[in-house]
């Protein structure tokens, strides 16, 4: 049987059992779905709400709620990526928990593949988790220091029982650890003799093990070398290419963000402040917040990055128990007025996709 | 296969015994004292002067008391039965006794432990309540109750040992699974669909195996000690199993005067099996506890101390020279 | 302060309660009746009584979970319940033993602190030197001991060797102090045995501890003497673990005192439960037990109250 070329120049010594057939030819499919399928969601939310309550006294009587995402609505389609910016604590790890279920939401509604997955639990969810999967920051503590990184990337096919057969479950280890670009021999070795960027790469190989189509990227690359998150970066996009994959990319550094984002939304103590295609947000900022942060990010060259004008934010932050009642962002925006600080601005189109809540943009 | 490592040659437990042995030479000797108690106990049949007949030993009422010779090396007890012979069996019993209990107690205490930290919630709660209140009564008064509850025998014994071991014990090992529990790894796992039976024999129990074997080695020296004092309560095995406690209480405190060794046999084969048990529980504890690894610095002021000394000295000696 | 008194004060209360549902449950679990042992008792006098009889007399006739709660109640109340076959209130016999078994514990307690924190000073200050290796085996030996041995030999020995026999008629203290020591100290002496080898072992290992700490080099860099950085600094901080070590002794020293109270003839609760046991005495043996972990239960809280007195840094919640 002839060995199809995936383009990777090690698997053409290795042999090819079933279950790795059908990988490739996933392969090969989600390429051909990727370019001709019409693009339809795979993800909308409405309506977000997480708030955590806060106890205080022996009976832990609750007074009151950190408003962690307040009313957050967007959509993803498939095989694209929506980057989620902002400062910390501004809630969007929490958005990306809420997606993955780690948390029972307070409100709202998260369609997945046309299904609201908010309410589920048991059996379904557990169903879920083969279609739904997350990559966390921080390299060192994800992966258990006493399993193997085959033991690791295999948990997730062992789990569900998606693969029987030592002899499969080596050749699909194998496969994984040349797509995420390690060297397939390493898979008996433990976590501690890897790099933080090899770690991530174990940890990117045990996310795909189990045939995802939505992956939730957190941080995932803040904790690395800025090389290596050049690296990881572009693996994510080649896999996504090649795979099909879906992802929401959770992060602080803008220029990594718009790398590999179609979208992006640009969220500040719970709520979406703007939202639109990557390259509109960084040609054409229309929120303040957005435009504060553009001009904090550096840029390479040093003779524009000293000339240009930086927006320093002064003021209040206040805290996501006690909002303030308007606008979020009021007490440290300087365009700020009387309605902004009673008014909160609805998050609407301005044309052409491009989300916004600011009273001063929308003219409202 | 991998042709860049190393061949390992030695698994992870001969590691352990050869650093026991390089460090701790103390727990090392106290490792093969225990061994040979229990090569005694596996062999008693073979090494015993007297044998058993019918699970007991012979009694020869007649003789009665005899005094150590050539032909009985600790004598004879009151029921003329030789003394070497009943401690050999004596040694059996608590060894039994003493790895059984042991063994069970511990894996009670992980059972308890970590499903009350991994499952979390009320369960824990409940659990946690259940465990503080059984820890305010007192140990020995338990242990009567229960004898009284269940009766004697070695069976009932060693449920009597082992249900008050595994129920105290399990809180370190709840504390070493919550350490665990909170890591990212079983964030992850969750993630992937595992539910809490996965996580606990997954993740949580080989990541707390240095804390098990820790609670194993500690629970050694405290059974075997309970084990004798039950026997010397009258509450342990029938009369006629051979067991030290026993026959130090039956007739070791009765024929001290006449008889004394066999009052003075039981009491230092229990010492030395109990010393022998937490020496090399103690390295054990040394070798690995993870609290003790990192962040405790070997800094003494004690050597530098003798050193400064030292140097004070010669110094004023140079002075007055 | 107070308001985390009377939180761990109200906690008491259901620990309590669980504490009452495990007393009580394993009591009933233990086969053979006091119904039995009232009718063969009557019966050994010549009056044959009827099993319901008898039940109704001992009040065990109505279902166990109404016994309970009834028994419950008077606790809080601070009434125990009758003895089944003493003519005299649990909370009487109780009150008359339970000063006995404290007095030997304290004593034991003191005996062996005042042997061992020296020692374990010693030893914190010279580690590894042989002096200290010796003792650390000796306090291993010490905690190996079986009690109950060394007691035998006491009683037994010095009567041969000298005429000394321990006094074995309790005379207590307020009645004549001189012979009630004379009567506790040798029961005290034997039970400080296994109580000073741990405790060496746990001073030595938690000064060393704190001897560690960057603060403890600094004193002895600025030229402090020997004496003041091991009291002044090591010591103190060391006795909370100690402390804690304290509360789990007496705790401890209370359900051992069983063996000792067995052998020196001491009328201590740890006797009365036995007894108690033995002829299903329910009330009686659920009265002591019940007694003791109310006891541990407070020791608790003075250890937990003493850590914050101790370390400024401890925080209670």
């Amino acid at each position: 049987m002839s060995k199809p070329n995936v383009g990777h120049p090690t698997t053409a010594e290795m042999p090819i059992s079933g279950a790795v057939q059908r990988m490739i030819d996933w392969d090969i499919n989600a390429q051909a779905g990727v370019s001709n399928a019409v693009q339809e969601e795979i993800l909308r939310v409405e309506g977000l709400k997480m708030h955590f309550p806060v106890t205080k006294g022996l009976l832990k009587r609750q007074i009151g709620n950190v408003k962690a995402v307040d009313d957050v609505s967007f959509f993803i389609k498939k095989g694209e990526t929506l980057g989620i910016v902002g400062e910390s604590g501004s809630g969007k790890s929490t958005v990306g928990n809420c997606i993955m279920r780690n948390l029972d939401i307070t409100s709202g509604k998260i369609i997945f593949d046309g299904v609201d997955i908010a309410p589920m639990k048991g059996r379904e969810l557990k169903e879920l988790s083969k279609k739904l999967t997350m990559i966390t920051q921080d390299p060192f503590s994800s992966l258990d220091p006493r399993m193997t990184v085959k033991d690791s990337i295999l948990e997730g096919v062992r789990i569900h029982h998606l693969m029987k057969g030592e002899g499969n479950q080596e050749d699909l280890t194998k496969r994984l650890l040349i797509m995420v670009g390690l060297n397939p021999d390493f898979s008996d070795r433990f976590p501690h003799e890897f790099s933080g960027g090899q770690r991530q790469r174990i940890s990117i190989a045990r996310a795909l093990a189990i045939n995802p189509s939505f992956i939730v990227c957190d941080e995932i690359v803040s904790a690395l070398d800025v090389s290596i998150q050049a690296q990881i970066v572009a693996l994510m996009m080649k896999l996504q290419e090649k795979l099909g994959l879906t992802y929401i990319f959770i992060g602080h550094d803008l220029s990594v963000v718009r790398h590999l984002s179609n979208q992006v939304a640009v969220m500040y103590l719970g709520k979406f402040m703007e939202l639109t295609s990557s390259d509109e947000l960084y040609n054409h900022p229309l929120h303040p917040y957005t435009q504060a942060l553009i001009s904090a990010a550096p840029i390479p060259k040093p003779r524009i990055d000293r000339t240009r004008v930086r927006i320093l934010l002064e003021g209040e932050v206040p805290s996501p128990i006690n909002p303030p009642k308007g606008c979020n962002f009021c007490t440290r925006c300087k365009f700020a007025d009387q309605q902004c600080k009673e008014e909160e601005p609805a998050f609407t189109d301005v044309g052409g996709g491009h989300m916004v809540a600011c009273h001063k943009v929308t003219g409202s | 296969m991998d042709k860049t490592r190393k061949k390992k040659k030695h698994s992870a437990a001969y590691d352990f015994f050869v650093l026991l042995f390089k460090t701790k030479k103390v727990s090392f000797i106290s490792m093969l004292i225990l061994i040979m108690f229990i090569l005694v106990a596996i062999f008693a049949n073979v090494i015993a002067p007297q044998k058993m007949v019918n699970g007991t030993l012979v009694s020869n009422l007649i003789e009665g008391v005899k005094a150590p010779s050539l032909q009985h090396l600790m004598g004879t007890d009151a029921m003329g039965r030789d003394l070497l012979s009943y401690m050999i069996y004596g040694a059996r019993t608590s060894v039994i006794l003493g790895i059984s209990c042991t063994i069970i107690s511990t894996i009670m205490s992980v059972i308890i432990g970590v499903a009350s930290a991994v499952i979390g919630g009320k369960f824990d709660l409940f659990v946690q309540r259940f465990v503080d209140a059984w820890q305010c009564i007192p140990g020995m008064l338990i242990m009567l109750i229960l004898m009284a509850i269940f009766g004697s025998g070695i069976l009932q014994m060693i449920l009597v040992i082992s249900i008050p071991g595994g129920i105290a014990g399990s809180r370190m090992i709840r504390s070493a699974a919550f350490a665990v529990k909170d890591g990212n790894y079983c964030k992850m796992s969750k993630m992937l669909g595992g539910g809490n039976g996965w996580l606990m024999v997954v993740h949580v129990i080989p990541n707390i195996m240095p804390m098990i074997l820790m609670n194993l080695a500690n629970s050694l020296g405290g059974v075997i000690m309970m084990e004798a004092t039950l026997n010397f309560l009258g509450f342990g095995v029938d009369a006629n199993t051979p067991s030290w406690g026993y026959i130090l209480t039956s007739q070791g405190r009765t024929k001290m005067y006449t008889a004394p060794w066999i009052g003075l046999a039981p009491g230092i084969a229990i010492t030395l099996m109990v010393f022998a048990a937490a020496m090399f529980g103690d390295g054990v504890r040394d070798i690995l506890d993870p609290r003790l690894k990192g962040g405790m610095g070997t800094f003494d002021t004690y050597k530098i101390r003798k050193i400064a000394a030292k140097y004070a000295a010669e110094a004023k000696k140079k002075a007055n020279a | 302060m107070s308001k985390y008194v009377i939180k761990r004060l109200l906690l008491l209360i259901p620990t309590i309660l669980l504490v009452g549902v495990i007393v009580f449950s394993l009591m009933r679990l233990i086969p053979g009746s006091a119904v039995d042992m009232v009718v063969y008792n009557y019966s050994k006098s010549g009056i044959t009584i009827t099993y319901e009889e008898a039940e109704a007399k001992l009040g065990l006739d109505k279902p166990a979970p109404v016994q309970f709660v009834e028994w419950m109640a008077g606790l809080f109340h601070g009434d125990l319940g009758n003895c089944l076959f003493k003519s005299e209130s649990v909370w009487s016999v109780i009150s008359r033993q339970v000063p006995i078994s404290l007095e030997l514990g304290v004593l034991t307690l003191l005996l062996a602190t005042v042997i061992s924190i020296p020692l374990g000073l010693f030893c914190a200050s010279h580690p590894d030197t042989l002096a200290d290796n010796i003792i650390r085996i000796i306090s291993v030996v010490l905690m190996s001991i079986p009690i109950f041995w060394v007691g035998t030999l006491v009683l037994v020995y010095p009567a041969i060797w000298w005429g000394y026999s321990v006094p074995l008629k309790y005379v207590s203290f307020f009645q004549d102090p001189l012979e009630n020591m004379k009567m506790f100290f040798i029961p005290a002496l034997v039970g400080a045995i296994t109580q000073v080898g741990v405790q060496i072992r746990a001073v030595r290992t938690m000064t060393l501890e704190v001897m560690r700490q960057d603060y403890v080099r600094t004193a002895w860099a600025k030229g402090a003497k020997e004496i003041r950085v091991m009291y002044g600094h090591a010591f103190r901080n060391a006795l909370i673990p100690i402390i804690t070590l304290f509360g789990g002794a007496i705790a401890g020293l209370m359900g051992g005192s069983v063996v000792m109270e067995n052998m020196f003839n001491i009328p201590g609760v740890g006797q009365q439960l036995v007894t108690a046991l033995t002829n299903r005495d329910y009330p009686l043996a659920q009265g002591c037990t019940v007694i003791f972990a109310i006891f541990v239960m407070l020791v608790n809280l003075i250890v937990d109250l003493a850590y914050k007195w101790c370390d400024p840094r401890v925080t209670l919640e």
